[in-house]
């Protein structure tokens, strides 16, 4: 038994220190919907500058760990601490590009601290699955929403980040076909939208300008 | 040697659905052609047989307190459900809280000596020492809370409230006894936030021990329910306590589902009926029979309540 404060990341955030980035993130969001301050679950059980500690614990955990960089460093000093073998550690490097580096840091802090607006009848959107998208041709906006509920990310932030109108974002979220832009644009705004949701951006906008044509072709002959 | 297994159902407030899950579980098991016996142990406001579809009985539990009926078997009484019977509460206004130590003991080691499979005590609410004993005589403690912030709360305090009692009663130290008691009136045991707190100012006292007072939390079988879930959220509740009651609090809890909130319970209620007997298709009934399934017999835990009496004087509540 170890207190929160003095667990290393792995075991604060409950995952093996060969845990890929995609695992880190859903335990992260997991703890954020325990310790976060509107949880209904724990709010009588912190003071708030208790909480504050945890979260920010936790805020360190998943900086940590979704940086190559930096989870390397974190790993060597665990194994100098003894707290891990040299066999223990290391991810995969599969998912040690730039990129994906990087849209897994725009991500974090202020948008995966501030609680999920979770709309009471709504599914629960999973954890965020980097296959999604996989093995799919056309994309719904539903999906996109969903993707992006998962990434508990709000069409705020992405406005922030993107600069994509969030009159547009919505209509794509919501098919509202004959509100998007000419192709050619939606095409980037979707691949720009990719990118923060952290999935493959040829696919999400291929697959949803499928989407659009089929409603074209249905509606507007 | 009896074999029975003792399940209390308890939680810190009123109103959260405790006998109605209590009726609920005991009817699942005994229609699973387990004998089962329900304990009204609410004393003073016992409703079981409402639940139950009864009218108030004429003997209960009291007449044993009071020493009308000599044996505890001479309280039960039938319910009208095959294999389930019930001892009910009282009639008249003795409080759990409020039964005197010798009393106490007389009602936990009778019923520990009864003779069916499942024995489920419903608790009334409160966390005072009396309650917390019932808890402990069981197998099994299940919690009921509502997803209302005020309930929540007062689960966490019931179960720091248990820990401090059942830790108290299982160390012999009496260094460390006496340093759980004035963590315990500190009020809500704020001295010792979490179960880290105490480990550690323990260990100061008595290094040896941090280890087996590990392992004693280990055997406490602590099991939660969230009864009136009305959204996703509060679905997502019942998991992140136990999650924040592991990582934070140092307990090991175990989330056993969620009971939807359910207008036929008060419909059932109005009709005078067991939420089973009549709305055999409720969803509330489902998941309670789902939940049903997930209990086991299990060992039970060692406490002594006959012996050393020293130990246990009433330390101050307030």
């Amino acid at each position: 038994m170890k207190r929160l404060t003095d667990q290393n990341y792995y075991q604060l955030l409950e995952i093996s220190p060969k845990a890929s980035f995609e695992e880190v993130r859903s335990a992260y969001n997991q703890a954020v919907s325990v310790y976060s301050i509107d949880s209904v679950a724990t709010y009588s059980l912190f003071t708030q500058k208790e909480r504050e500690q945890i979260l920010s614990r936790f805020v360190d955990a998943y900086k940590t760990l979704t940086n190559s960089q930096l989870r390397r460093e974190y790993d060597h000093s665990l194994v100098e601490k003894g707290e891990l073998t040299a066999q223990e550690i290391g991810f995969s490097s599969l998912e040690d590009s730039d990129t994906t580096k990087d849209k897994l840091r725009e991500v974090s802090i202020d948008s995966l601290i501030q609680k999920v607006e979770e709309t009471e009848n709504e599914a629960q959107p999973s954890g965020g699955n980097l296959d999604l998208l996989e093995n799919l041709t056309s994309i719904s906006g539903k999906s996109i929403k969903m993707i992006r509920m998962a990434r508990e990310i709000s069409l705020e932030q992405i406005y922030r980040k993107t600069n994509i109108p969030k009159k547009t974002l919505e209509d794509i979220e919501e098919e509202h076909f004959e509100e998007l832009p000419a192709i050619v644009y939606l095409k980037g705004f979707l691949r720009t939208y990719a990118k923060i949701l952290n999935v493959n951006q040829g696919q999400m906008a291929d697959g949803y300008v499928q989407r659009y044509l089929e409603w074209k072709n249905t509606y507007q002959k | 040697m009896v074999e029975n297994h003792i399940l209390a159902i308890g939680g810190g407030k009123g109103g959260t659905g405790k006998s109605l899950i209590a009726v609920s579980i005991g009817i699942c098991l005994a229609g699973r052609g387990n004998d089962v016996l329900l304990i009204d142990a609410d004393l003073g406001t016992a409703n079981l047989h409402t639940f139950l579809g009864l009218e108030p009985p004429q003997i209960c539990l009291s007449d044993f307190v009071t020493k009308k009926k000599s044996a505890i078997d001479g309280v039960i009484i039938k319910t009208g459900i095959n294999n389930l019977k019930l001892i009910s509460g009282g009639k008249d206004m003795i409080g759990i809280a409020n039964l005197s130590y010798g009393q106490k003991v007389k009602i936990l080691s009778s019923i520990k000596k009864l003779n069916h499979k499942y024995i489920l005590i419903d608790l009334g609410p409160g966390t005072s020492f009396n309650i917390l004993d019932f808890f402990l005589i069981s197998h099994c403690g299940i919690l009921v809370t509502s997803p209302e912030p005020t309930s929540i709360e007062n689960t966490y305090r019931f179960i720091r409230g248990l820990i401090f009692r059942y830790l108290r009663k299982v160390i012999s130290q009496k260094v460390v006894k006496s340093l759980i008691d004035k963590g315990v009136r500190q009020g809500e045991g704020h001295k010792f936030h979490s179960v880290f707190d105490l480990l550690e100012a323990i260990e100061k006292i008595e290094p040896e021990l941090g280890q087996s007072i590990a392992s004693y939390l280990s055997t406490l079988d602590i099991k939660l329910i969230v009864n009136q879930a009305r959204t996703n959220r509060d679905r997502a509740i019942g998991q992140n306590m136990a999650i924040a009651a592991r990582k934070y609090l140092g307990i090991q809890i175990d989330f056993l589902g969620n009971v939807s909130y359910d207008n036929n319970v008060r419909k059932g209620l109005l009709q005078s009926k067991p939420l089973m007997a009549y709305f055999p298709h409720s969803i509330a009934f489902k998941e309670i029979t789902e939940i049903s399934q997930k209990i086991s017999p299990r060992y039970q835990l060692e406490i002594d309540f006959s012996a050393d009496q020293s130990s246990l004087k009433p330390i101050s509540e307030d």
